[in-house]
């Protein structure tokens, strides 16, 4: 019996190790799409040295291609930034993994072999192999060979997703739909607001409204530009600087509603870089349900869950939103000197100006020992008509 | 506080995907495919979407500080749009634009008020683990104070100043050492060398080739933008040229043509080919579709007179004396001499005969007309192919090649053999001298990338490799990249169908982080308040 029992045990525990193994070699994450594996006994040109390479390794120098003699994969199609505004997102499910073009003709290229240094002309047949991205369409049109990087950028440039209507060359990451980069307010634009608020005198408001930017984004840009004006008349600024600036700013899609701009800004993405100057900040009272008890023949609109919530209608909070975002900081400041003032009565002594004299605990300040909950992160919150947190 | 040791996040194996510039991390996000966790129980579910955002959200914080920090509050704005609401209150359906809001997204909400992550976000450092170390460095100002605190939480309003140096640094490509950019500039002088000799022998039958060459490098390599300048207005002209012709290959400016050769010098096969990018097959397509429709088309109707190939006696007009005064000089007269001018010019008669051909093609009833309609579709098709057969780069102006100056051979110390032996502190006294011999003509007096010797950037500043796949402009942020300086505006937020924080991950992944993390809060009183 005994023996019977120590050989199951130990049948068990070799059958963990091996369970164990086999999962760990299916949680690699090998790409979906197709790769060369390295022959048993692969030479380098290059090093003049067998390789000693692992599978995705191997995977990844067909991914990235030759490099230079700079040092630059030239080959791959993301590693230099755009210049025409219009971002450069990956966007493997349209081509099947194969990233590499020659940049003059757009002829799609393939790495099949790394340890050659060769490139070869290439193709992709088959783009719905990702079917998980919900980006796309079926893989349909895809059925036949494409040598060229243009039917690729057609589809990038006109696809949109299917939840939120994001165009697939906004949207960084095919599985995220619900995120997508900005467009940057052009330089035009933003000298306009800069002759605007300073030159013109006009109020930040209207500027705001015209232009469809949320107050705090135009002081901003008027801040900022000045602080740029200043260093360029003290010439700090250097070339380096520059050139950093400029690929920056040619990297991604512009705003203007007022000039004519670069790059891919359709009428899809015209409204990227604006924001909603009537949006209401959402209100702890409306996330959890409340049940209250309305007779049949009663309306109820939206003025009267307001009043049930106590809470001020909409239209009435977004203008005193406008209002206060209006407010200059000089204002803010005045309004605090005006707080100040401290209120006191002065004890004149013989001696001394200042005094000290007895009081009551609990009267002024906090008795030693009792509860204060000020720094603990659960205090209880309520918030404004301004969607601003206060402490209760 | 310490950062987590950076351990495992760059396997390929594993896959994690991080705020990394990496080329390891880059491929892991372009080979990435969720896990398929439809067999797994609840709690392994939650716990590997927690595991797959924390290795990009906050992944140098320890897991108990986030803890300790983490809120289970989601920050969201709703839109007010009066017809959707007036349509619910009526008790119609609410339009399908209504787009579902991603409360959980903000789950790592609280993380972005972060300087660190800040500074990131704004792309002034590639990855928050180098975001914070500049400022530990003390690289970082808010409000022109300088913070050292990694988590100091920012405020609307604040101005963050980076240290230029520090982030061109960052952003950029490494800086080479002395013998690596030997190595390049050797190879870069000895092909400039045999391109200027290859382009002084024989310019325009090299040129295509040049011309290829220099297309294939970056848009703003310097080489490049040098090359480019010297025949910038001769290929801007020639585009200009293809441009127009690409523009007037349509139906009715195709036929506006064909008919001022009627008008002015009769049905001539030569003058066809003229108009026509002076190709025989267009010429004789042209005259064909003239005998097939046009010829027995009343073309009179439309106030074109077919000349019959002799020369046309030009009408001399008597020209008009000047005898009228000023005074009787209307404004209607002064319209009258300006229309006309504008009908003598070349653009009033290409108006003229657009608006000729206008009309020709409107008149649908007539069988010929429909019939030139489908012919022309073929004739469109040769016409776009002979016009990109046209640009040929040979007829650029070449005066340029005599300006450039054939580069002096480097001497022996560039060679691999001579530099291969000496360590790289010995090479810095020598550098000076070295980089007299470079004198390209974008690049003279330096060697490759080393512009200024004591920067620790590669100059002229060069973009470190894909720096554009994870370049997302924030929405919660005002950049000037100039400057590197930026704006906190707000907290991002969620809104319909958006969501302001940047996550590589889908909404289902975030909702289910959230639970994980709202089930581990020990105190009762927060886990049961807030969204569910």
């Amino acid at each position: 019996m005994l023996s019977s029992q120590s050989n199951k045990i130990s049948a068990v525990t070799t059958v963990t190790t091996k369970r164990f193994a086999r999962n760990a070699a299916k949680n690699v994450k090998k790409p979906r799409f197709h790769y060369n594996l390295p022959e048993k006994d692969a030479h380098d040109v290059v090093t003049n040295k067998t390789l000693h390479i692992s599978q995705l390794e191997y995977a990844l120098r067909q991914f990235t291609g030759p490099k230079d003699y700079r040092g630059d994969f030239v080959y791959n199609k993301y590693y230099f930034p755009s210049v025409n505004h219009v971002p450069k997102y990956l966007h493997c499910s349209l081509e099947d993994g194969k990233p590499l073009r020659l940049k003059q003709t757009g002829e799609i290229l393939e790495f099949p072999r790394p340890e050659t240094n060769v490139v070869k002309p290439g193709f992709v047949q088959k783009a719905g192999r990702m079917t998980l991205d919900s980006v796309g369409e079926s893989s349909s049109k895809f059925m036949t060979k494409i040598t060229n990087e243009s039917e690729i950028k057609k589809r990038y440039m006109t696809e949109s997703d299917r939840v939120t209507f994001v165009p697939r060359y906004i949207q960084p990451f095919p599985l995220n739909p619900y995120c997508k980069t900005n467009s940057v307010v052009s330089n035009e634009l933003k000298n306009v607001i800069r002759t605007a608020v300073n030159e013109k005198k006009l109020p930040l408001l209207t500027v705001s409204s015209k232009l469809s930017l949320k107050v705090n984004r135009v002081e901003a840009i008027n801040k900022l530009g000045e602080i740029e004006e200043n260093l360029r008349k003290t010439k700090i600024l250097d070339n380096d600087m520059e050139i950093f600036g400029q690929t920056m700013y040619g990297m991604f899609p512009l705003y203007d509603p007022i000039h004519e701009v670069q790059g891919a800004n359709g009428a899809r993405i015209l409204m990227n870089g604006s924001d909603d100057l009537e949006e209401l900040p959402g209100l702890k009272e409306t996330e959890t349900s409340k049940f209250m008890t309305v007779t049949e023949g009663d309306d109820f609109t939206n003025l009267d869950a307001a009043n049930v919530l106590f809470l001020e209608p909409a239209d009435k909070v977004i203008e005193l939103l406008k209002l206060k975002s209006q407010q200059t900081e000089q204002d803010k400041l005045a309004k605090l000197k005006e707080r100040n003032i401290v209120l006191g009565r002065k004890y004149k002594t013989d001696r001394f100006d200042m005094q000290f004299i007895d009081v009551k605990v609990g009267e002024t300040g906090k008795r030693y020992g009792t509860g204060n909950r000020d720094n603990k992160k659960n205090r209880p919150v309520t918030y404004d008509i301004n969607g601003k947190k206060i402490y209760k | 506080m310490v950062a987590r040791k950076f351990r495992h996040h760059l396997s390929l194996a594993r896959g994690r995907l991080t705020t990394s510039s990496n080329i390891q991390n880059i491929y892991n996000f372009y080979k990435y495919y969720p896990d398929r966790v439809r067999l797994n129980t609840m709690y392994q579910q939650l716990f590997y979407a927690k595991r797959d955002l924390r290795a990009y959200h906050g992944e140098h914080i320890t897991e108990k500080r986030f803890k300790n920090e983490w809120i289970p509050q989601l920050n969201s704005v709703s839109k007010i749009d009066s017809e959707n609401d007036i349509k619910t209150i009526s008790g119609l359906i609410a339009k399908n634009d209504v787009k579902m809001t991603p409360y959980q997204m903000q789950t790592f909400a609280f993380l972005e008020k972060r300087l660190d992550f800040a500074v990131f976000r704004a792309m002034m450092a590639t990855s928050i683990r180098e975001a914070r170390m500049m400022i530990i460095a003390s690289g970082v100002t808010v409000n022109d104070k300088y913070i050292k605190d990694a988590g100091y939480k920012l405020q609307p309003g604040d101005i963050v100043k980076c240290d230029p140096e520090r982030v061109l640094r960052f952003m950029g490509t490494e800086k080479p050492n002395i013998k690596e950019s030997l190595k390049v500039d050797a190879i870069q002088v000895s092909e400039w060398r045999e391109e200027v000799a290859a382009l002084k022998k024989d310019p325009s039958g090299y040129f295509p080739q040049f011309k290829f060459k220099i297309d294939g490098l970056y848009e703003r390599e310097p080489k490049r933008i040098f090359i480019e300048s010297l025949f910038k207005e001769g290929f801007k002209k020639q585009q200009k040229q293809q441009y127009d012709l690409r523009k007037q290959n349509d139906d009715v400016s195709i036929v506006a043509k064909i008919l001022r050769v009627l008008e002015t010098d009769g049905p001539s096969l030569a003058k066809f080919k003229e108009n026509f990018v002076s190709s025989d097959e267009l010429g004789n397509k042209a005259q064909a579709l003239y005998n097939k429709y046009i010829s027995n088309i009343d073309l009179t109707k439309f106030g074109v007179i077919v000349s019959d190939g002799t020369i046309k006696s030009v009408q001399e007009t008597t020209p008009e004396k000047k005898t009228e005064k000023i005074e009787t000089i209307s404004h209607e007269d002064i319209i009258k001499s300006e229309e006309k001018a504008h009908a003598s010019s070349e653009d009033g008669i290409v108006s003229k005969y657009l608006e000729f051909s206008t009309q020709l093609l409107k008149d649908s009833n007539n069988e010929l007309v429909r019939k030139l309609k489908d012919e022309l579709v073929e004739f469109k098709v040769a016409y776009g192919k002979e016009i990109e057969k046209n640009r040929g780069v040979d007829k650029i102006n070449m005066d340029w090649v005599d300006s450039l100056v054939e580069h002096e051979v480097l001497p022996e110390e560039f060679k691999e053999e001579s530099f291969a032996d000496l360590e790289e502190a010995d090479l810095v006294t020598k550098e000076k001298e070295l980089s007299e011999h470079v004198k390209l003509p974008w690049q003279t007096g330096y060697l490759y990338g080393r512009q200024k010797p004591e920067a620790t950037y590669f100059s002229p500043w060069k973009p470190r490799g894909f720096l554009g796949v994870f370049a997302i402009a924030p929405f919660h942020l005002e950049i000037n990249w100039n400057t590197c300086q930026f704006v906190y505006l707000r907290d991002p937020i969620c809104r319909p169908g958006h969501s302001e924080v940047i996550s590589p991950f889908g909404l289902d992944t975030h909702e289910k982080a959230y639970l994980y993390y709202k089930r581990m809060l020990k105190n009762k009183k927060i886990r049961n308040q807030g969204f569910d």
